[in-house]
């Protein structure tokens, strides 16, 4: 097999508090591979979104390394994360987290502009993917004005406008309904082919879960 | 600009909107305390500024740029001719010149009497050195002769404060006394009389000119002093009021000791210096209430950091840097002190103008106090410049911290929670 698309190396992520010392990840090691789709499981505590977040760059490990193609990114300065979570790593998380002030579109079109797009360009990215998602006509409202699946899809718009390698998603279906969770779910999977997405997803849904190929179980810190 | 520059002052002015309000409360809170306080700096700077040139004003339109007299006696023009060319040549700066006489007498009308100084203008040189035609509120610039009963009576224009003390209205005669000498020693003076004709009314805007000044012909104030063909000096224009001041101080190094050289500026230096100071203190006064304003953008500021803890850290996560959310706020800043410095301009426009009215109506300035008896307010580039990057400036520093803060968001804190 290549070499993986993402790989955690002996990862730790212990939190300090006065004396005392919290390790949330254990010398975890992790291996994803291009296109492949991972489901992470676990009880709450466990370290899924810590695990997740160093994926994504967003948290740093206390040990270790976090490969993406061979490149130790654990060592890349902030402004270069920045770039890289941009480019290639979309995130969709349990709350859809969009930014109240702007338009279902401009919500979606956000990642592209912060890349450079011009802002034609990144309404044409944004509005096609909002038509694969069926929300073309809810592109000028506001996210107060949709409804829960709506906000969780159009998160998943954003996420996947900059096309990016990896979807890392934690419990994207928390919030929802068995209807609107169903719509998610297969909107993943519907984008892991139509992309070539690489998935990794946090979750508690069993049913969920069962649709992945692979699945780890996280329990106090490391693989069970 | 640059497209992130336009996207940040994009996704500025949605989060001072609000998505689709017009303008958060909070926002339009931070906007008015800044437009409150650039608004009080202009009106106090326009009413310094303009209390400044008020008074600069009345003194160029009434002396010219600079007064050249010859000490110890009156000077005969023919004698100056010299002089004049020598003036000429050291000051690169020299526009036009015109001779006056200048004498102190009595006004008697009506049984009132009152001390004046006369001053006698050549109506040929006059206009170009001083402005004394633009102050005639009544009647005109006309210093010619008026014959009545065969008898030749000399014109003159008299400041308004005399005109109001004796009652006198154009047309009207009223008579004025100077000691004439007749030799050497106190009592040797002679009172002599002469009958004027008021031609105009001067409004100077200063009430100690307005009570006491008397312009004439210069020809008719050396018949009447007896003093033909005399002059007490010249009177100087120059390209600019402000070439006066190292001017005077050069000219009198070179003219020597039989001359006195004076500026516009020099009788009323320690008032000029006053206002100076003046300006300073009330500008750092004032200034102190915008900068009470720019905590109220700070604290303003300091709130959406807290409000948008989870956005941002969306926005990290969807690749934003932290120095651009740095930048949000203090773009955010520096559009509530744009808006608010935008505000305030036209708020102090307002002022000036309501303050004008106030002026005019209820006479805020008291003349004996300030030398003036009205001020027109100014409003200088230099003063409007000088507020303006003060008040951006106070704004950026105000949103510094806030931005710091907003920076050094862990994303992974704002993202575990809604």
């Amino acid at each position: 097999m290549s070499e993986p698309l993402l790989r955690l190396d002996k990862v730790s992520k212990i939190y300090e508090r006065g004396d005392s010392k919290l390790e949330v990840l254990q010398q975890i090691d992790f291996d994803v591979y291009a296109g492949q789709a991972v489901c992470i499981l676990g009880a709450s505590g466990a370290g899924k979104s810590t695990l997740l977040h160093i994926l994504g760059t967003l948290d740093r490990p206390t040990e270790g390394r976090v490969l993406f193609n061979g490149k130790d990114m654990a060592k890349e300065p902030d402004e270069h994360l920045a770039r890289f979570r941009n480019q290639e790593i979309g995130f969709v998380f349990q709350f859809h987290h969009l930014l109240s002030e702007f338009s279902a579109l401009e919500n979606v079109m956000l990642p592209a502009r912060f890349a450079g797009q011009s802002e034609s360009k990144a309404r044409e990215h944004a509005l096609e993917l909002l038509q694969l998602l069926g929300l073309e006509d809810r592109s000028d409202h506001f996210p107060s004005e949709l409804s829960g699946g709506e906000q969780q899809r159009i998160a998943v718009a954003r996420a996947l406008v900059q096309r990016p390698k990896i979807l890392l998603a934690d419990e994207p279906t928390g919030n929802l309904d068995t209807q609107n969770s169903e719509q998610i779910q297969e909107l993943f999977f519907q984008f892991r082919l139509k992309f070539g997405l690489t998935l990794v997803v946090v979750t508690h849904d069993v049913n969920f879960a069962s649709r992945f190929p692979r699945r780890m179980v996280l329990k106090d810190g490391h693989w069970n | 600009m640059k497209s992130t520059t336009r996207l940040r002052i994009w996704m500025v002015w949605r989060y001072l909107r609000e998505g689709r309000r017009f303008l958060n409360p909070n926002i339009i809170l931070a906007v008015t305390g800044i437009a409150l306080g650039v608004a009080a700096l202009m009106i106090s700077m326009a009413v310094v500024s303009g209390y400044e040139t008020t008074l600069r004003d009345t003194l160029v339109d009434m002396e010219g740029h600079l007064m050249i007299v010859r000490r110890g006696g009156f000077a005969r023009p023919s004698q100056e001719r010299q002089v004049l060319k020598k003036i000429k040549s050291y000051l690169p700066a020299y526009k036009a010149s015109t001779p006056f006489l200048m004498v102190e007498g009595l006004i008697v009308h009506n049984k009132k009497l009152s001390g004046i100084l006369l001053e006698g203008v050549d109506p040929k040189t006059s206009a170009k050195v001083i402005a004394i035609q633009k102050r005639i509120i009544r009647g005109r610039f006309d210093l010619a002769d008026e014959q009545a009963n065969g008898k030749r009576i000399p014109a003159a224009i008299i400041g308004k404060g005399i005109a109001r003390k004796f009652a006198l209205k154009i047309g009207e005669i009223f008579n004025l006394v100077v000691p004439i000498s007749t030799g050497y020693g106190t009592a040797s003076f002679t009172p002599k009389v002469q009958k004027f004709v008021v031609r105009g009314v001067l409004g100077l805007g200063r009430s100690d000119f307005d009570d006491r000044y008397i312009v004439t012909d210069l020809r008719s104030a050396q018949n009447f002093s007896d003093m033909p063909g005399r002059i007490s000096g010249w009177r100087i224009r120059l390209a600019h009021a402000r070439d006066a001041i190292p001017a005077a101080t050069a000219l009198e190094d070179q003219l020597g000791p039989n001359y006195w050289v004076r500026s516009w500026r020099d009788p009323n230096r320690n008032l000029f210096e006053a206002v100076q100071y003046e300006k300073v203190v009330i500008f750092i006064i004032v200034l102190l209430m915008e900068i009470a304003a720019a905590f109220n953008v700070a604290s303003t500021l300091y709130l959406t950091v807290v409000r948008r803890y989870s956005q941002m850290s969306i926005l990290r996560a969807m690749g934003v840097s932290k120095k651009f959310v740095r930048q949000l706020f203090t773009t955010q800043g520096l559009v509530i002190g744009a808006a608010g410095s935008a505000f305030g301009v036209l708020l102090g426009w307002i002022g000036c103008r309501i303050f004008l009215k106030l002026e005019t109506v209820y006479g805020l300035f008291p003349g004996k106090v300030y030398k003036l008896d009205h001020v027109v307010l100014q409003i200088r580039k230099t003063d409007m410049a000088v507020i303006l990057l003060v008040t951006l400036v106070i704004c950026y520093v105000a949103t510094l911290a806030p931005a710091r803060r907003g920076a050094k968001l862990n994303p992974v804190e704002g993202l575990r929670y809604e």
